[in-house]
């Protein structure tokens, strides 16, 4: 498949301040790629150097092998054929929605500018709001009609940052899935920034996990989350406890909570001592006879189930969800269900 | 283009720190002592004279429940519309000699000229009555908008503290940053009259510009006394700036329900009303009716067809500079919308001070400044042909409208500043990735949406135009003569009746902005 978007060795500071350190990452033609990080991450500044409207330090963007962004030469935004859709939307008040879709088509002739036009209405579901202005639009039809702005002149790539932010929660992956389905239809490639995990396995084609101004891995959703590549990527995208171990003669690894397989054992020498994550539903209260002992520390309600925090014997701390309320202070046994071999981390 | 505009100023402050040793001296020694000290004088009693009125009135208004409370809230505003020359005509008109007034006094009581004493408005106390009528408002909406901004809460705490006296003690405090807003205003309007010192007879510095340039026929005379001027307004400017640094802890957080209004009852609420319908009556009704008067005294039908001339060249050049005005602070916040950079916003910031510069002051430097560029010009000219020397930059319009766009590009570039920074910087980023460029982003998105601000601001300056007398009356082209020069005219030569034609149009279209202004304050209250 045709690589759309290439961003190699990609540096930018401000004011002295590193925000983003060698980000590499590629996308297919026609598929969605996925940024997910926590706020301040530098998720959008990314957006910003791949539209143009900064300039990086070093590194090259190329987008559909034409490099915009290289060390000697930046190429306007208006000349890149990038689409983008604000946080804020960012609708023309002054337009009607039919105006504000076909704003960017100005230099076609009529007749293809109507085509085009309509073309969108239909795609983007906006058939009878023609002739409104965006302030008599509600929250989802704003949307779209961004979107439909942003897909009308036909870019190459649709830059999304963070589109459902101001949603309600429960509609968030409806709404990226319906998005997604519309940047198909089209045949569009994107590049879809949020913070929200829900969001990003309902969209993603490929995808990455960023954390302060560095990509920590960037691959399929299955990769990211079979083979990540490193504890911070697991904890992002499990909210998984990490927990550290000895490796013992037989290659498995000792922990406070039990011995465990490694899947990538081989890569150690015995003695080495590594970290694995634990997924929250993993862990489970046990009888008083099995397990090992923990305190809690913790204990929050979060309807349907609570969730512990609990101190192990060794000072770590992990949380795990349970069924009923247990009294701070007090200790108990805890166990890992269903142990299945993990991937191990050389600590740095 | 700002370096052309910034020069005038930039002369003047020459003239600041390279005087001329030999004019000043015989300045110094003759007449200087006299404009300063006159100046300063009317400065002191017109300030005075516009604290009382204007926080007296914006305190009762703010605070007060009385009969015609809500009329007086908006009527106390309209004395604004009046330029303080005019008003002097038409008092003059009213209380002198041969006026209305004495006349039927004379004729009651069968007195003849000499047999009573009559104050003669012609003076300096008469000059500090018309200014501080006119200027009060400037004191007032301020002050009244900072009254009403303080909160409830404050009120409430001040009385649960046992405290008796809410104006001394916290209300006046409070408003202390906003009522020297005010005052300054005030002092840099009666630094920059001409018109009615003029006509009273006053040495003040402006006065005294004149006399000197073309009495005495000394424009580096004139030059002196004008940066001794700016120097004047430079203080003040600082002084209020100082004022306002140190009290920043009275800028309220946006708006709050204000303290209980004192319903006043009795003699109270007479004594309240008849403060208010005072002050409107002696800045706007009287002189509004004298005029009216007047004008049916006046001989008009004979210079109809002046008359009609007259009112198409003050709309033509009113007009152009207005246009032209509102373009420039356009093209200044676009590209500074642009670039970001230090230097525009120094620009801005720059030009925006032309407010606070007397039109005369700008005028003179003007003419210095394109007094220099021609000769500089015919210097060139002559060295390569044998052409007649011209007056390319200091004869025309370029000259009136040059120092129009220095007075006035503060008033244009507030409602389009307010406006610009309204435009989300999205959507110039949005539009630039449809493939439009920076100025078609202009075109498209950004004047649709500064459409009104820029007709308000157009409208604004349009006004301010029309009633500028000074800098008219001294770079207008030969022969060509606006409504407010025409009555300056005619009121010189004793015409008072014929000036209030022309008074009455330019006090009609004065009216516009004020209405603006005041639907502006009750829209952010």
């Amino acid at each position: 498949m045709k690589t759309l978007l290439d961003i190699k060795q990609l540096t930018f500071a401000y004011a002295q301040q590193p925000l983003l350190q060698n980000i590499n990452l590629t996308i297919d033609a026609g598929q969605v790629g996925c940024l997910l990080g926590p706020s301040g991450c530098g998720k959008s500044t990314l957006l910003r150097l791949i539209a143009g409207f900064e300039q990086p330090q070093s590194g090259t963007v190329m987008i559909d092998h034409l490099q915009v962004t290289g060390d000697h030469h930046m190429l306007p935004p208006q000349q890149r054929q990038v689409g983008m859709l604000f946080q804020d939307l960012a609708l023309f008040p002054h337009l009607t929605v039919q105006q504000n879709i076909a704003f960017g088509l100005q230099h076609l002739p009529q007749e293809q500018r109507r085509q085009r036009t309509a073309e969108l209405i239909q795609l983007c579901r906006l058939q009878k709001l023609n002739t409104r202005h965006p302030h008599h639009l509600s929250g989802g039809q704003c949307q779209r009609v961004a979107l439909a702005r942003a897909m009308a002149p036909k870019p190459k790539l649709i830059l999304l940052d963070e589109p459902f932010s101001s949603v309600d929660r429960g509609l968030q992956s409806e709404m990226a899935q319906e998005v997604k389905s519309m940047l198909q239809a089209d045949g569009s490639t994107a590049l879809w920034v949020t913070h929200s995990l829900e969001e990003a396995f309902a969209v993603a084609d490929q995808m990455g996990v960023m954390l302060n101004g560095q990509l920590l891995q960037w691959g399929t959703p299955v990769e990211l989350h079979d083979q990540p590549a490193s504890p911070d990527v697991i904890r992002f995208l499990n909210q998984a406890n990490l927990i550290n171990g000895q490796l013992n003669p037989e290659s498995r690894l000792d922990t406070v909570l039990g011995t465990f397989d490694l899947c990538n054992a081989d890569q150690f020498m015995p003695g080495d001592i590594l970290q694995i994550g634990l997924s929250k539903h993993l862990l489970q209260v046990s009888t008083p006879t099995e397990g090992s002992k923990a305190i809690i520390n913790k204990c929050i309600y979060q309807g349907g189930h609570h969730v512990l925090t609990a101190t192990l014997t060794n000072g770590d701390q992990v949380q795990l969800f349970h069924h009923q309320s247990i009294p701070v202070g007090q200790s108990i046994q805890l166990k890992v269900s269903n142990p299945q071999p993990v991937l191990g981390f050389a600590i740095s | 283009m700002v370096v052309v505009f910034g020069l005038p100023l930039a002369a003047l402050l020459w003239q600041l720190f390279q005087p001329d040793l030999e004019v000043w001296h015989h300045l110094s020694e003759t007449v200087l002592g006299g404009y300063i000290r006159q100046s300063l004088s009317l400065l002191l009693w017109v300030t005075v004279g516009s604290a009382l009125v204007g926080v007296s009135s914006a305190w009762l208004i703010a605070r007060h429940r009385f009969s015609g409370q809500r009329v007086f809230q908006w009527l106390l505003i309209l004395p604004m519309a009046m330029p303080a020359y005019i008003v002097a005509y038409a008092y003059t008109w009213w209380l002198d000699v041969a006026g209305p007034v004495q006349s039927t006094l004379r004729t009651y009581n069968n007195w003849s000229f000499g047999d009573y004493v009559f104050p003669n408005i012609r003076s300096f106390g008469g000059a500090v009555l018309v200014l501080t009528l006119v200027l009060y408002p400037y004191v007032y909406l301020l002050a009244r908008a900072a009254f009403q901004r303080q909160s409830k809460q404050l009120f409430e705490a001040h009385q649960l503290a046992g405290g008796r006296h809410y104006f001394r003690q916290v209300a006046l405090p409070l408003a202390r940053p906003a009522i020297f807003g005010g005052l300054a205003l005030v002092m840099m309007e009666t630094l920059a009259d001409y018109g009615t010192v003029q006509y009273f007879g006053l040495n003040t510095l402006t006065t005294g510009i004149l006399k000197t340039w073309f009495g005495l026929g000394s424009l580096a005379g004139a030059a002196q006394i004008a940066s001794l001027l700016l120097s004047l307004v430079m203080v003040i400017m600082l002084l209020e700036k100082y004022v306002r640094g140190t009290a920043g802890y009275a800028i309220d957080k946006g708006p709050q329900q204000g303290p209980p209004s004192i319903t006043l009852s009795g003699w109270k609420n007479w004594m309240a009303s008849l403060w208010c319908g005072l002050v409107v009556a002696l800045g706007f009704v009287l002189p509004l009716c004298l005029l009216l008067v007047m004008a049916f005294h006046s001989r008009i039908y004979d210079w109809w067809s002046d008359f009609i001339n007259l009112i198409i060249h003050t709309l033509s050049v009113a007009g152009l500079g207005a246009v032209l005005t509102v373009a420039l602070a356009l093209l200044l916040l676009f590209v500074h919308r642009h670039t970001r950079s230090s230097r525009t916003q120094f620009a801005i910031r720059a030009m925006g001070l032309g407010y606070a510069v007397p039109g005369l002051v700008i005028a003179v430097g003007v003419t210095m400044a394109f007094g220099w560029l021609d000769q500089g010009l015919n210097g060139i000219i002559s060295t390569f042909s044998a052409a007649p020397p011209t007056l390319l930059f200091s004869g025309g319009f370029l000259a009136l409208i040059t120092a129009y766009v220095i007075r006035f590009l503060a008033v244009a570039m507030q409602p389009v500043e307010a406006a610009y920074q309204t435009i989300n910087k999205n959507l110039d980023e949005a539009s630039l990735l449809t493939g439009k460029n920076t100025n078609q982003t202009f075109r498209f998105v950004h004047l649709p949406l500064l459409k009104p601000s820029l007709w308000t601001a157009v409208l604004l300056v349009f006004v301010d135009l029309l009633k500028e007398l000074p800098a008219t009356l001294v770079l207008r082209p030969f022969n060509f003569n606006t409504l407010a020069v025409k009555a300056y005219e005619l009121a010189a030569d004793e015409r008072l009746a014929d000036a209030a034609v022309p008074a009455l149009c330019i006090v009609a279209v004065g009216l516009i902005p004020v209405i603006i202004l005041n639907n502006k304050i009750n829209h952010r209250l």
